[in-house]
């Protein structure tokens, strides 16, 4: 085929659709995939945080039930005080959002695995990469936009599944996001008196979680066939934004770890439902009678295919957020990114060593403890790139000039919540200290605090640093920033909270307080705080929302760069033309994506498509 | 997946980039248009290296499964005989075979052979059936003979493991057939055919690990022909 | 405004967090095994340099933010990175956390790798929905062979006692879980349904119970109790006489230490230690007082069990509790409770 055709052809592919119907829902367009992606994801966020509101209330009310019941042990029963005391105990268990124990866990797994697939995996990745990765690094689409328009409905399709099954028969699952087998494989292992027939909802996760795995496949191969293929003339590696390489990594994350998580849940399937024993060892003594059907398997099994996915999925979640805060300090503090072969070398080896690491989710488990130090000490190596990129982050913002708009709020707000959810990390990450953490209330608010809300912020930052690019309008700033400080604030005392509560030694995933420990002073007043600064921080998202409404409507008209920021997507018009760039014509790259304050240059800034000699001869060599 | 390389200049056009200036605004007939192939691999075919890389992860997995509970009894049943053997050799040299007749059709597709290339790929879905017959009347004798009580783990492993196989051998079946046919009316390329062959030769090379690691490290050979 | 903002707030934060963690008192709940003063100590000298990295990386943080603002007519530098500064941060974080992991690693083996101690006490813990049973090998010090063929919920035998192996004749199990100080424990914990997880905090004890599984942990208790309040009053003379005076039952009460049914009282050591056990018919809940510089102490020998790992909708209630009793009591309790 000759050049000549090839353009024709390109041009010719690169038409808008008239039909509406093929141009913003069954889309090829990778403009819109990202932006039905974003949407997936806000809608998911919301039905995520909203459980977690019900269930912390739900908690808050336990406490207080547990306290009452422990006066009511020490009264006459029948007595004036004891009937009040009684009453109060009912009125609680009775209030609206009141949880049967199955219920609760149910409610637990859905908020889990909603977050935790359809918020952290797909926003970072299919919204704001589907968007941005091809304009960044110069290219029409995708590599394949069919096979990216499947990805986005693979993913719909997944969404969709996983919500059903909190409508069919027996409810939501209730073996946690992780969901380790027994409890998951034998639909009879809920325990004795278990009210429910049970067993769809477990089913309907699985088939979710098996469709999620090949959008995310299909999604992981042309992100890394894009980013090597794609890029424009000049666009080599080393002068990609540490988006790009951000986005690269975790695409190859994903597609060797999502894998690996396909055959759990095809083992776990097939467990369920074929009558195979992968996971479920014999002579089980469930629902109060042997269990003949099944022998020789081992539920350790599960847990190293689950985490060997599990742990780059952390990563998945993290890293574009730290590619876009590497991205936003430089841009906004108008300084080169400090480091930046040491940040993408940073972020190789945490790509790389997320992969040695599983074990540390099983220190406890039975499995082999001579393999448990390994993996011990793998988890503190892997600790040590984590550790470079916050060095670099603090060293991109040493001796620069920061403007204090809203995505800087955002980004600086992820280093800082970064930087406490990583220690965490070197409590959990030892064997030994690990004894005493695991599976309480310290793992719950590490995880929350970096691949939670650290990630989240990453989102949150990219969603007002892209709005004017997306849409042509700037989101309203004094309303961004009433957003961020609430946030900022709210999820700190919430998971610092739930540290402390870790250190008093509170269980995870406890529905209730059946407990002395758990019933003391401390423990209600450290829930309370939790519950009351959750409803709060879950109410300052209105101002999100209203503000995407609101900018939506009657935001300020946005330039083509309204940050001065350098990279490609600034290089065309706000919102892109559907060939990304004017008529199609890509720029060409001439400098590297961080060239901001250069000595002796006649801009701030010098974008990376600006001609050769915008960057003056006497500034030192760039990196 | 052909609009693949459509965005992309083609591979052939690469070497012309080097002697290409410095140009601010390329034309569109320029080589450079549509961006560029830094490691001159088309996209479809890289494309599906990595859906190898992947899915080969995905078969490593199966095959831990089966490798740590089979390490976690100590008596291990050896289900197979030497008539098992006979024929899971069997399937392997049909398998093989197909292997042999993809690489003369991605040959003569390279060569411009049209029929020729569009012949052997279909040969090369005749031997992915014959593969699944085999493979089909093997499962359903076994299924015949299975214990009372819960499934084997041995079973369940051999279930598992061939299956996900057989079903990527299906899959390619129809594959090669779609690209076969559409090779032969002009509408695909050379280059579709050899993806499909990428793929083709890679579920080969699959059976190469499951044939040692499910049937001969299950057999025992004294057992003779019987059933 | 903004910078002055942010700084105020990580000040905040980095003062909450700190003091949050110094002023939780005591930091960690009481510690009764030997190895869990080492997994203290680690946890403790990680909380220090930890806590120290959160306070320099927060406060440097907002140093930068503030000392950085954007000021009219300042320019920022041109800074692409020192590579001396960076070789020099990986190497010193890759020594810190390296180092620090294996300085723990001496407890992990104590625990899980090395020989387990001669002629312990063993106990078989078996995990279920939505309950802990404790099998003692009786005067023994052999239990009996078990396997699931044998469970039989009838008779109450979810362990799957071999009735027929001798040395299970002298086997009895209980709800809860009593354990002698001063002598090596190995815990064999197992499951029969799905998975558990066998934690109690004060022991520093945290192992999954896995069906199929059975995983051996050894440790030793080292107290006899941990200090709830000191008494006020003297008692020792009633206490002798196995009465509980009436000025002690408030005082008690005072302190929230309530019971229902009734209270048991016995001199261990007369004139000097008494065990005290609260609602020994119904929850059993064991105390010591003892006399100590003149003064009356109560000390608490009981200690909460947990399950850590989801196993159904009853897992928030799967209690049991650990018993700490003197060796002599401890013999007792097997005397008693052997067929």
């Amino acid at each position: 085929m000759s050049s000549e055709a090839a353009a024709e052809h390109a041009v010719h592919v690169h038409q808008a659709p008239t039909n509406p119907i093929w141009r913003y829902v069954f889309s090829t367009d990778h403009k819109v995939i990202g932006i039905q992606y974003w949407i997936l994801a806000l809608v998911s966020a919301f039905v995520g945080m909203g459980l977690s509101v019900w269930f912390r209330l739900h908690l808050l009310n336990q406490g207080h039930v547990a306290q009452l019941t422990d006066q009511l042990s020490l009264l006459v029963e029948g007595s004036a005080d004891y009937n009040a005391i009684k009453a109060k105990i009912d009125a609680l268990q009775t209030a609206w959002y009141h949880m049967e124990p199955s219920q609760y866990l149910g409610i637990l797994t859905m908020h889990g695995t909603i977050l935790v697939f359809m918020v952290l995996t797909t926003a970072p990745m299919g919204g704001f990469g589907n968007y941005f990765l091809p304009i960044q690094v110069g290219a029409l689409d995708m590599a394949f936009p069919r096979l990216n328009m499947l990805s986005f409905w693979l993913t719909f399709l997944s969404f969709v599944t996983l919500m059903a099954a909190f409508f069919v028969p027996g409810g939501s699952p209730n073996a946690g996001w992780t969901g380790y087998p027994p409890l998951s494989a034998v639909p009879d292992s809920q325990g004795n008196g278990y009210q429910g027939p049970g067993g769809w909802g477990q089913d309907l996760w699985v088939l979710s979680i098996a469709i999620f795995c090949f959008a995310s496949l299909v999604g992981a191969i042309n992100f890394i066939v894009t980013t090597l293929d794609l890029r424009t003339k000049g666009m080599t590696l080393m002068r990609m934004p540490l988006t790009c390489w951000a986005w690269f990594v975790t695409a190859i994350l994903a597609l060797l770890s999502f894998a690996v998580l396909l055959v759990a849940g095809l083992l776990l399937l097939l467990d369920r439902n074929l009558g195979t024993s992968f996971y479920v060892p014999g002579d089980l003594f469930v629902s109060n009678k042997l269990l003949v059907d099944h022998k020789g398997g081992s539920p350790l099994l599960f847990q190293h295919l689950f985490w060997f996915f599990g742990h780059p999925e952390v990563y998945i979640a993290i890293v574009p957020g730290m590619g876009l805060a590497s991205h936003l300090l430089s841009s906004f503090a108008r300084k080169p990114v400090f480091g930046y072969r040491a940040m993408v070398y940073a972020i190789f080896g945490i790509g790389v060593l997320g992969f040695f690491v599983w074990g540390h989710h099983m220190f406890q488990s039975g499995m082999s403890p001579y393999v448990a130090v390994a993996f011990s000490v793998m988890t503190m190596v892997v600790g040590v790139p984590s550790a470079i990129k916050t060095f670099n982050w603090l060293g991109t913002i040493w001796g620069g000039n920061i403007r204090f708009q809203s995505p800087m709020l955002y980004a600086l707000g992820f280093v800082s919540l970064f930087v406490t959810g990583g220690i965490g990390g070197i409590f959990l990450g030892q064997n030994a200290v690990d004894i005493y953490f695991h599976d309480t209330y310290f793992v719950v608010g590490h995880f929350h605090m970096i691949m939670g809300v650290a990630a989240i912020f990453g989102m949150f930052a990219g969603t007002v640093y892209w709005f004017p690019k997306v849409t042509g309008k700037m989101m309203n700033e004094p309303l961004s920033q009433a957003h961020f400080w609430c946030t900022f604030l709210g999820v700190n005392v919430i998971f610092i909270v739930m540290h402390l509560m870790g250190l008093e030694g509170h269980p995870r995933r406890y529905s209730g307080f059946a407990f002395e420990f758990l019933s003391s002073d401390y423990m209600v007043r450290m829930h309370t705080i939790v519950t009351h600064t959750a409803i709060f921080t879950a109410s300052a998202q209105v101002l999100f929302l209203i503000n995407l409404v609101y900018s939506l409507a009657a935001g300020k008209k946005a330039g083509d760069n309204p940050w001065e920021s350098t990279s490609l997507e600034w290089a065309t018009t706000s919102p892109p033309p559907f060939e990304n760039f004017k008529d199609g014509v890509l720029p060409e790259v001439h400098h590297g994506p961080y060239e901001y304050s250069v000595p002796d240059a006649a801009k701030d800034y010098i974008m990376q498509h600006d001609p050769p000699e915008a960057r003056p001869a006497t500034a030192p060599a760039p990196h | 997946m052909s609009e693949a390389t459509a965005a992309v200049a083609p591979a052939e056009a690469a070497p012309a980039a080097a002697a290409h200036g410095p140009a601010h605004a390329p034309a569109k007939d320029d080589p450079w248009y549509g961006g560029r192939h830094p490691f001159a691999i088309d996209s479809k075919k890289f494309g599906m290296w990595l859906f190898i890389a992947s899915d080969s992860i995905t078969f490593a997995a199966i095959l831990f499964a089966y490798t740590y509970v089979r390490l976690s009894d100590p008596d291990w049943p050896l289900v197979f005989n030497a008539g098992s053997v006979a024929l899971s050799t069997l399937m392997t040299f049909v398998l093989l075979t197909s292997s042999l007749t993809m690489v003369l059709g991605v040959a003569a597709a390279n060569a411009g052979k049209r029929k020729q290339a569009a012949l052997w790929t279909f040969a090369t879905a005749l031997g992915g059936l014959a593969f699944i017959v085999i493979h089909a009347w093997e499962w359903s004798h076994v299924i015949h003979g299975l214990p009372e009580g819960p499934l084997p783990l041995m079973w369940c492993a051999f279930f598992t493991a061939t299956g996900m196989h057989m079903l990527h051998v299906t899959v390619g079946f129809f594959y090669l057939t779609i690209v076969g046919l559409a090779y032969l009316g002009g509408k695909f390329k050379p280059i579709d055919i050899e993806v499909a062959g990428l793929y083709w030769h890679f579920v080969d090379l699959v059976w190469m690990f499951v044939f040692p690691m499910i049937y001969l490290m299950s057999t025992d050979m004294t057992k003779g022909f019987g059933h | 405004m903004t910078p002055v903002i942010f700084v105020l707030v990580i000040l905040g934060l980095v003062v909450g967090t700190v003091a949050g963690f110094a002023l939780k008192a005591p930091l960690l709940p009481d510690l009764i095994t030997e190895h869990g003063r080492i997994i203290d100590q680690q946890l403790v000298l990680t909380l220090y340099i930890t806590g120290a990295i959160f306070a320099i990386a927060q406060l440097g943080l907002a140093y930068l933010i503030y000392k950085h603002r954007h000021r009219d007519g300042v320019k920022a530098s041109y800074l692409q990175g020192s590579t001396k500064l960076e070789y020099t941060w990986t190497v010193a974080t890759l020594v810190l956390f390296v180092g620090l992991n294996l300085m723990g690693q001496g407890v992990w083996a104590q625990m899980h790798l090395n020989e387990k101690p001669a002629r312990p006490v063993n106990i078989e813990v078996t995990a279920m929905q939505f309950k802990w049973i404790f099998r003692y090998p009786g005067k023994d010090g052999n239990l009996g062979a078990r396997a699931a063929e044998y469970i039989n919920p009838a008779e109450g035998n979810y362990v799957g006692k071999d009735p027929d192996d001798a040395n299970g004749d002298d086997d009895f199990q209980l709800l809860s879980m009593s354990v002698p100080y001063g002598i090596p424990v190995v815990v064999d914990i197992r499951s029969i349904d799905v998975l558990h997880g066998f934690a109690v905090r004060e022991m520093r004890l945290k192992q999954d119970a896995v069906p199929g599984l059975s995983v051996n942990i050894p440790f030793t208790v080292e107290k006899d109790g941990t200090l709830e309040f000191p008494l006020s009053g003297n008692y020792a003379a009633d206490l002798d006489k196995g009465e509980l005076p009436d000025a002690l039952k408030h005082e008690l009460n005072a302190n929230k230490l309530v019971w229902k049914d009734k209270a048991s009282l016995r001199a261990l050591e007369p004139g000097r230690v008494w065990r005290l056990t609260l609602d020994p018919d119904s929850i059993n809940r064991p105390y010591l007082v003892k006399l100590e510089n003149g003064r009356l102490n109560l000390y608490r020998s009981w200690y909460e069990l947990a399950c850590m790992e989801l196993c159904g909708y009853g897992h928030y209630q799967m209690r049991s509790q650990v018993n700490v009793l003197s060796p002599v009591e401890y013999a007792e309790f097997v005397e008693k409770n052997s067929p």
